[in-house]
């Protein structure tokens, strides 16, 4: 603390806390999530209902009707051993249960929320903040946000065409849209957060992005200090986008962006850089080879030739709460303004 | 430091030390000695292999995200079952019966609590509970320093316990009794070397291995307990012709308890025979000691920090699933073993080597290796099945210290003393330094608290989890209108709670054996200041912890941060932007 130059003028809102991302607090009125909350809400307590319930009858039992536990069922098997094994059939029957609704019902939902909220269109389609209509948010502008007007808007009225509205569906077109890289193929690129294809590796990518990133703080040093002050004009007044109209309007750019990534070349590239870049540092574990981060790593090898800190590549994670620099020890001039 | 001591004792161990009767021969302490010493190197090297690639924060708090969800499982089954469950609750059966089982399932049964929340904690925390719980709260350094505060006082209970444990029992398995010695270490002096040795080697995994080297050391240790247990049970159902009932049954004889022995009662809510008063306390302490097992499981810290080791919450779901699948089947396996235990090696013998029936897994690993294989088989059985506790001691305290160091540098090192942007180095040398810190710490208290009764300490970190951790966890997630304030009421009003009312219960003070005169209880006998008739003050602290946390929340007089809440809503049930 004494050694950090910064003012500690913006203590609470350190990097060791997620940055506000307004984008998941409009998403979170979306039908989808709506939806998903309701189911994991009845699964969970249906779930913690019972076993709690089964549990605590079964300790009452032991405790209060020992005459009952003692009755014996099979030669020297008595009804409290039952009950006891019958506890661990539960409890592993339950855990499959959870297990299997959770894959079946919640997790394509779930991924297709995630997919839409962290595709590189969506964070440029973010700056919603308006619509929350709460006041004090220092939300940490994104840089694409910010460039957004110039170069996405050649792009973006021509994808707009091909999908209007199936909210549901983009994730589909979604990842062949946002992967092709310049550089890497898609297939070697797994990580990118817009992949719905192999649901573990897609995550397994972003924690990478997010450590190997030099991006986060080499995003902020820049744009930062202008956008702030603009950005945060409009916030405030206007409440004049109504939520419902989001659904549809975000579907339609993230739709709609598709085509941008590849050609825009500015940000979804970096995106994806910083995603692969990421896994370098990783690259070296020997172990967890059965993870989907696996892939990463040679593309990772590939792209870190590369000059190095490409705007903004973390930008899914842009949030990501400590976005430590890559190169570790350089202390984050974002963090500064 | 430790390699000299080692090296030393290794040279020593070539003179044979003089032979006894008790569970470990001459031969038996050098094979279980040899099996130490390598289990010692391998994880050495693990964490030589684990420094050289922890190369940031991530790395060294959480493993790189990089683990799969089967091996954090396993390794989560490894940070689970301490040395208390693995021979601890065997031993419990092998002495009171069923009750043990009770123990065991309260264990088990708690994972499922741990199921439903930890992908949403995966989703929205990256190192510690911390993480999560400030997401959405208003006044970060508050709520960071009372996590961090939590974390340690939790973890420094639960290492205490284990540590003051791992000291008996190292000293136990290697056969040294009061009066006699080994490599010219008396048994205080064994026991003392013991945790030095135990707390120097969970200093070294945790300083240079972090998460990477942790993780690998529980995953040997869950490997070998398991594979030990099902060797231990296949021989144990083998000499009972796979008959469970015969087994049972012969258990119960040879108990001298009857048929009680196979029904709940011997030790928890015992009837006191004319004494309503008393049987119903003895229930509502069991009820107690059910309530924090099953609601603690989720608010430990050092499980806690092992959500964060996989890449995602999916990944998160399945390693939940397979420490149920592990730890479920191996406190089945318990069952085997603690009935066989006191099947065959009888209570007598048992309690002759330690009243607490501790060592009745390693005797029974002597009895049926001798049955199988002679002299030879028993020594080499009893040396695995050392090995394997001297394993899991070392697992689970690396866990408990790299959880709260990791605590102490990330959430209030780097989040409040340097307002959330300290150097990534600075963080981390800070956390190797808090994993020495602690770790010394956890030595010198558990070298002077070693001839203490600790055992309860484990139900007390349970206690506190459940009481101060769940409420702040459970109602961030799901509470629109929680607050700072709330959630630091609710983590200091269960931590202290908890606390005082183990202070003020018996097993601080005033509890004396019917029957011999001694004192049960921390102090000695004739120091009686207790208050509260609870041994667990779960069934207390932890609805007061809740309380806490609700009157808090609307006494802040804080409004909550809905739009954060929303954030954190969508993030923990989808996964978005997770790290």
């Amino acid at each position: 603390m004494v050694w950090d130059s910064g003012p500690p003028e913006r203590r609470g809102t350190g990097r060791g806390r997620r940055k506000p991302v307004v984008r998941y607090a409009v998403m979170a009125r979306d039908e989808r999530f709506l939806l998903l909350r309701r189911r994991f809400a009845r699964l969970a307590l249906a779930v913690a209902g019972s076993f709690l319930g089964w549990y605590f009858l079964y300790v009452a039992l032991s405790a209060f009707a020992r005459d009952l536990m003692a009755r014996p069922v099979a030669g020297n098997i008595n009804v409290a051993l039952v009950l006891g094994v019958l506890q661990f059939v539960s409890t592993f029957a339950l855990a499959w249960y959870y297990a299997r609704y959770a894959s079946e019902s919640l997790d394509p939902i779930a991924a297709a929320l995630r997919e839409e909220a962290d595709a590189p269109a969506a964070i440029r389609a973010a700056p919603r903040r308006s619509e929350l209509r709460s006041p004090a948010v220092e939300d940490d502008p994104t840089p694409e946000r910010r460039t957004r007007p110039a170069p996405a808007s050649a792009e973006e009225p021509v994808a707009f065409a091909d999908e209007p509205a199936h909210p549901a569906q983009p994730e589909k077109e979604f990842e062949e849209g946002t992967l092709p890289e310049p550089e890497g193929g898609p297939e070697n690129v797994p990580g990118p957060p817009g992949d719905p294809a192999e649901e573990i590796a897609e995550p397994a990518v972003p924690p990478a992005g997010d450590e190997a990133a030099p991006a986060p703080g080499l995003t902020k040093t820049a744009p930062a200090t202008s956008a702030n002050g603009t950005d945060r004009v409009p916030d405030a007044p206007s409440a004049k986008q109504a939520p419902d109209v989001n659904g549809a309007e975000r579907a339609s750019e993230v739709n709609g962006a598709d085509p941008v990534p590849s050609a825009n070349g500015v940000k979804p590239t970096s995106g994806a850089n910083g995603a692969e870049a990421a896994p370098s540092a990783n690259g070296a574990e020997p172990a967890p080879s059965a993870n989907g981060a696996r892939a990463v790593p040679g593309s990772a090898r590939k792209q870190n030739g590369k000059p190095g800190p490409v705007p903004s590549p973390a930008k899914p994670k842009d949030d990501g709460p400590d976005a430590w620099s890559g190169t570790g020890a350089r202390p984050d001039p974002g963090w500064l303004r | 430091m430790i390699g000299h001591v080692l090296g030393g004792a290794a040279t020593l161990a070539a003179s044979v030390p003089p032979q006894d009767p008790g569970t470990a021969s001459g031969n038996g302490r050098t094979v279980t000695f040899g099996l130490f010493l390598f289990f010692i190197v391998v994880t050495l090297g693990i964490t030589v292999w684990a420094r050289l690639n922890t190369k940031n924060a991530v790395d060294y708090y959480a493993g790189g995200h990089a683990f799969s969800g089967p091996q954090n499982g396993i390794a989560l089954a490894g940070d689970y079952m301490s040395a208390a469950s693995f021979l601890g609750i065997a031993g419990i059966i092998a002495l009171s019966g069923y009750d043990g089982f009770l123990y065991s399932i309260g264990f088990l049964v708690a994972w499922l609590l741990t199921l439903l929340l930890v992908e949403l904690m995966r989703n929205s925390g990256r190192f510690t509970m911390a993480d999560v719980l400030v997401y959405r709260v208003r006044s970060q350094p508050k709520v960071r320093t009372a996590s961090a505060v939590s974390t340690v006082t939790v973890s420094v209970f639960y290492l205490l316990a284990q540590m003051v444990g791992a000291g008996a029992l190292v000293a136990l398995l290697l056969g040294i009794h009061p009066g006699e010695t080994f490599l010219g270490m008396s048994a205080e002096a064994a026991k003392t070397w013991t945790i030095v040795v135990v707390g120097a080697l969970m200093i070294f995994y945790v300083m240079f291995g972090g998460m990477k080297a942790t993780t690998w050391v529980q995953i040997i240790k869950a490997v070998l307990l398991i594979a030990g247990g099902i060797v231990l049970t296949a021989l144990v159902l083998a000499r009972f012709g796979y008959n469970l009932s015969g087994l049972l049954g012969s258990a119960a004889a040879s108990s001298g308890k009857g048929s009680a022995f196979l029904q709940p009662g011997l030790k928890y809510g015992k009837d006191v025979p004319g004494d309503g008063y008393h049987t119903l306390l003895n229930k509502v302490d069991f009820i107690s000691l059910a309530l924090a097992l099953v609601l603690g499981t989720a608010g430990l810290p050092h499980v806690i920090t092992r959500f964060f080791t996989v890449p995602d919450g999916r990944a998160a779901r399945t390693s939940v699933n397979w420490a149920i699948g592990l730890v479920g089947a191996f406190y089945l396996m318990t069952l085997a073993l603690g009935f066989g235990a006191a099947a065959l090696v009888g209570r007598k013998a048992i309690m002759a080597q330690d009243p607490a029936g501790n060592t009745a897994v390693p005797q029974l690993a002597k009895a049926l290796g001798d049955h199988v294989g002679g002299p030879v088989g028993g020594d080499l059985m009893l040396a695995f099945i050392g090995a394997v506790a001297f394993a899991t001691i070392l697992a689970v305290v690396s866990g408990l210290v790299l959880a709260s160091s990791t605590s102490l540098a990330h959430d209030y090192f780097g989040n409040v003393l340097m307002f959330g942007r300290p150097r990534e180095s600075q963080e981390v040398a800070v956390a190797r330094f808090a994993a020495c810190l602690i770790g010394v710490l956890a030595i010198v208290l558990a070298v002077i608290a070693k001839n203490m009764n600790v055992a309860f300490l484990v139900a007390l970190a349970f206690a506190m989890a459940a009481a101060a951790n769940l409420p702040a966890i459970v109602l961030s997630l799901f509470w629109k209108r929680f607050n700072s304030a709330g959630v630091v009421s609710g983590i200091y009003g269960g931590l202290i709670s908890s606390l005082v009312l183990v202070f003020f219960s018996p097993v601080v003070s005033g509890k004396v054996d019917p029957l011999t005169g001694q004192s049960l209880s921390l102090f000695p006998k004739g120091v009686d200041f207790h208050f509260f008739p609870l041994e667990n003050p779960g069934i207390v602290s932890i609805p007061f912890g809740f309380l806490c946390a609700v009157l808090g929340t609307y006494l802040g007089r804080e409004d909550a941060d809905t739009r954060r809440y929303d954030e954190l809503s969508f993030r923990s049930l989808t996964g978005a932007g997770s790290v």
